[in-house]
């Protein structure tokens, strides 16, 4: 019983995506656990040989314009043949963490589902999709209490995800949102971006510059 | 203008052109060049270069290519439900099409428009596509045209690329 962790944010590492499967990880204590980063525009043959071999697939990564970032898309395609290839069958679930920066979750659906039909094309099982808005958040957090504040109610969500992995379960796609109120999430975003653009050098005018 | 994303060859152009050039109207149109890098998620096109990506390869500039257009075309191989790679790609490549700060739009959080424009779109998918992966495009599509506050057109699907040319395109 083997399972695959990929962190499928072009930011690799240094991305949310990294945050939500560390929160995942805590709740699958005593598992056999495989990680990948997949930041760039293809993934090795050592890579996917490695994953064939696992029983379930956890991928989190960012939403991008509505769908999936095109580098994972190319890589996908990739592991669905291979995993089509050595025929891994219905035994193997695939699970995905979706997260958004806007404060709607929802937004992560069209996502989940593109995943549900690579399953499909893969020949292996979708197990759950979890919707995560708010992620524009989740770094700046990482170091806050996991059962306790704004990361709270993800830990939460994601541990009914960690209890379906340990039993191969599928279930419906959760959604979640961080412990706080949406116009609190807007200011700390839009001041965010202010300031990065100020320490850039650009007056707060050139954020709408058109060209 | 025009603005048509696609996934084929230069010699589907040839029929692109012949689809939907009338009456002489300009089209930009955006071939797969093979030299596209994927977005990193930096955001220097917010918040460094306002509209212009880091990445300095043809596709650069796709902030203004979507500014400057009245209409929208995407023609793609479908993938599970969603665009081929490269068109996915020259679409995260457009981000800066918006605008940083966050809006409400059909009752959720989208971000503000950067343009006045609003591009009618339509997207055009072929291959081999399940009724699944119809419903998850329509969902995609739908997503991108309220995300970029655009103008519905048409969602198309069928075997091959060059069937467009049968395609009656919704008015």
């Amino acid at each position: 019983m083997k399972t695959a962790l990929i962190t499928a944010s072009p930011k690799g590492i240094n991305s949310a995506s990294k945050c939500l499967l560390d929160m995942l990880k805590k709740q699958l204590e005593n598992m056999e656990l495989e990680e990948f980063v997949w930041n760039r525009m293809s993934c090795s043959g050592d890579d996917m040989e490695k994953i064939g071999a696992c029983d379930a697939i956890v991928f989190a990564f960012p939403l991008y314009i509505d769908s999936i970032p095109s580098h994972l898309l190319r890589c996908l395609i990739q592991l669905q043949e291979y995993l089509s290839s050595i025929g891994a069958g219905t035994d193997v679930h695939v699970y995905a963490i979706v997260n958004n920066g806007f404060f709607d979750s929802k937004q992560d659906i069209p996502a989940i589902d593109v995943m549900k039909n690579w399953a499909v094309r893969a020949g292996i099982s979708f197990g759950q999709g979890i919707a995560v808005g708010g992620g524009g958040m989740i770094t700046g957090i990482k170091n806050l209490s996991d059962e306790h504040g704004p990361k709270k109610n993800i830990y939460m969500i994601l541990g009914e995800l960690a209890k379906n992995i340990k039993s191969r379960k599928t279930a419906e796609t959760k959604t979640v949102l961080p412990g706080i109120p949406e116009i609190v999430y807007k200011l700390i975003a839009q001041t965010g971006w202010r300031n990065i653009a100020k320490k850039n050098g650009l007056r707060m005018s050139d954020l709408g510059k058109r060209s | 203008m025009k603005l048509i994303i696609h996934d084929k060859d230069q010699k589907f152009e040839e029929l692109i052109r012949k689809k939907f050039e009338n009456n002489g109207e300009e089209l930009n149109i955006i071939t797969d060049d093979g030299t596209i890098h994927n977005c990193v998620g930096c955001f220097h096109c917010w918040i460094k270069t306002p509209t212009e990506c880091m990445w300095k390869d043809n596709y650069s500039h796709m902030s203004k290519a979507m500014g400057d257009a009245d209409e929208l075309i995407l023609i793609s191989r479908c993938c599970y439900g969603t665009y081929s790679p490269f068109v996915r790609n020259v679409l995260d490549r457009s981000l800066s099409y918006i605008h940083p700060d966050f809006t409400k739009r059909n009752h959720e959080i989208h971000h503000k428009t950067r343009y006045t424009n609003r591009m009618k779109t339509s997207a055009y998918f072929y291959g081999d596509i399940t009724p699944e992966e119809k419903e998850t495009a329509k969902k995609v599509v739908k997503a991108n045209i309220i995300n970029f506050n655009g103008i519905y057109k048409g969602i198309y699907f069928m075997q091959e690329a060059e069937d467009i040319l049968n395609e009656t395109e919704a008015e």
